[in-house]
């Protein structure tokens, strides 16, 4: 009783102290963190197990789930040497079936979190809807992005940005049907890190112009 | 004047005006959909200095919410035109800066308006049109197109497909 008592303590500390660090873990992926090394597993071998982060938004977009969880999308990912895949589904219908999957993946998801950042950051690759701002927070942490349009909307100018992306092989565009298509060693290891504009204040230049023509 | 309008809007036009000096551009209005309930707090030095005046906030109607009905946006647009023209009448802004939500195009029409009677013949109408236009324009883009002053656009693409955009190197 009093071990109980004492394991529950020591998982409330070390989830403050992990809070404190922003790992984002929760109690419950600490707790099995927590057992695997008491069973022998080296900590460093878990830090290094590779995750993919796929999020949707605040868009309806079930296809790039489904497309996700299928097995030949999670035997590529296995195959590129990722072990984790978290998934942000939003108002989807479609619920992926969590935990150990047969082709050696680990799934996990949820719906929404007042902020995607701390995914993003802890994320090996990450792939995203074609949202402006999805596409430009995964390229500011510099991560391995692959972009997936959404091509069951009608006049999806949402396109052009992935296009203009992948051209400039700042990151992959790909449709929820061939996503895992998309994904090859080969395609990832050719992306270029999206540089930050040569001058932040290119556009206070224009209306610093425009003020002064005014004056 | 700035002209905020929603999530993504929102961010790209904060992110555009980050590091303008607040003394140059003082006073510095914002204008936000009433409901709108996320750009406000957005906004930076909106609280900063209460009784200064470097930056005001305005709120102005929306013509339509998402799954209004057709007749009874006629009325909610006509109520949104004429809080937009009394705005501008009130402020006759010198620079309005715009970046392609629908709340943007009744104002632009009135600073237009405001130019074409004189009255304040030298305001500046800028339009930037939203990042992810790589290679066609937005509705309200084109709409303002003929009308803004400096039209500017993020992707060279678009700067060769339309005389009047111009492309001054990357924003974002």
């Amino acid at each position: 009783m009093a071990e109980a008592a004492d394991a529950a303590e020591t998982l409330e500390v070390l989830h403050e102290v992990s809070s404190i660090l922003h790992t984002g873990l929760d109690k419950e992926s600490l707790r099995v963190l927590i057992g695997l090394c008491e069973s022998g597993v080296n900590p460093e071998a878990l830090a290094l197990v590779k995750m993919v982060f796929v999020t949707v938004g605040t868009t309806l977009f079930d296809e790039l789930i489904r497309a996700a969880d299928q097995d030949d999308v999670l035997q590529r990912l296995w195959q590129l040497g990722y072990r984790r895949v978290l998934m942000q589904t939003g108002k989807g219908a479609y619920q992926p079936a969590e935990g150990d999957r047969r082709c050696g993946m680990h799934v996990s998801c949820y719906r929404f979190k007042p902020t995607l950042a701390e995914d993003m950051a802890r994320a090996d690759l990450i792939i995203s809807h074609a949202g402006a701002g999805s596409i430009m927070e995964a390229l500011t942490l510099a991560k391995p992005l692959v972009v997936v349009v959404n091509d069951a909307l009608m006049g999806n100018h949402q396109s052009e940005l992935a296009r203009a992306m992948a051209e400039r092989c700042h990151a992959l565009a790909a449709t929820p049907p061939r996503l895992a298509r998309a994904l090859s060693a080969d395609a990832l290891a050719a992306l270029r890190p999206y540089p930050p504009p040569p001058r932040a204040d290119a556009f206070l230049l224009v209306l610093n112009e425009e003020v002064a023509r005014d004056g | 004047m700035v002209v905020l309008g929603s999530g993504g809007h929102t961010t790209e036009m904060l992110k555009l005006l980050q590091g303008a000096p607040t003394d140059v551009y003082a006073p510095l209005h914002y204008v936000i959909a009433a409901t709108d309930h996320t750009s406000a707090d957005r906004i930076p030095h909106a609280d900063a200095a209460p009784g200064s005046a470097a930056t005001v906030v305005h709120t102005v109607p929306r013509s339509r919410e998402v799954g209004q009905g057709w007749a009874s946006t006629c009325a909610t647009t006509a109520v949104a035109m004429l809080r937009c023209a009394w705005l501008v009448a009130c402020v006759r802004p010198d620079v309005l800066i715009v970046n392609g939500p629908g709340t943007c195009v009744p104002i632009c029409a009135c600073v237009f308006a405001l130019k074409v009677v004189a009255i304040r013949p030298r305001a500046k109408l800028v339009f930037v049109e939203s990042f992810c236009r790589v290679e066609t324009l937005s509705l309200t883009g084109w709409l303002l197109y003929p009308l803004a002053d400096r039209f500017l656009v993020h992707w060279p693409e678009l700067a060769a497909k339309y005389p009047r955009a111009e492309y001054v190197g990357r924003f974002f």
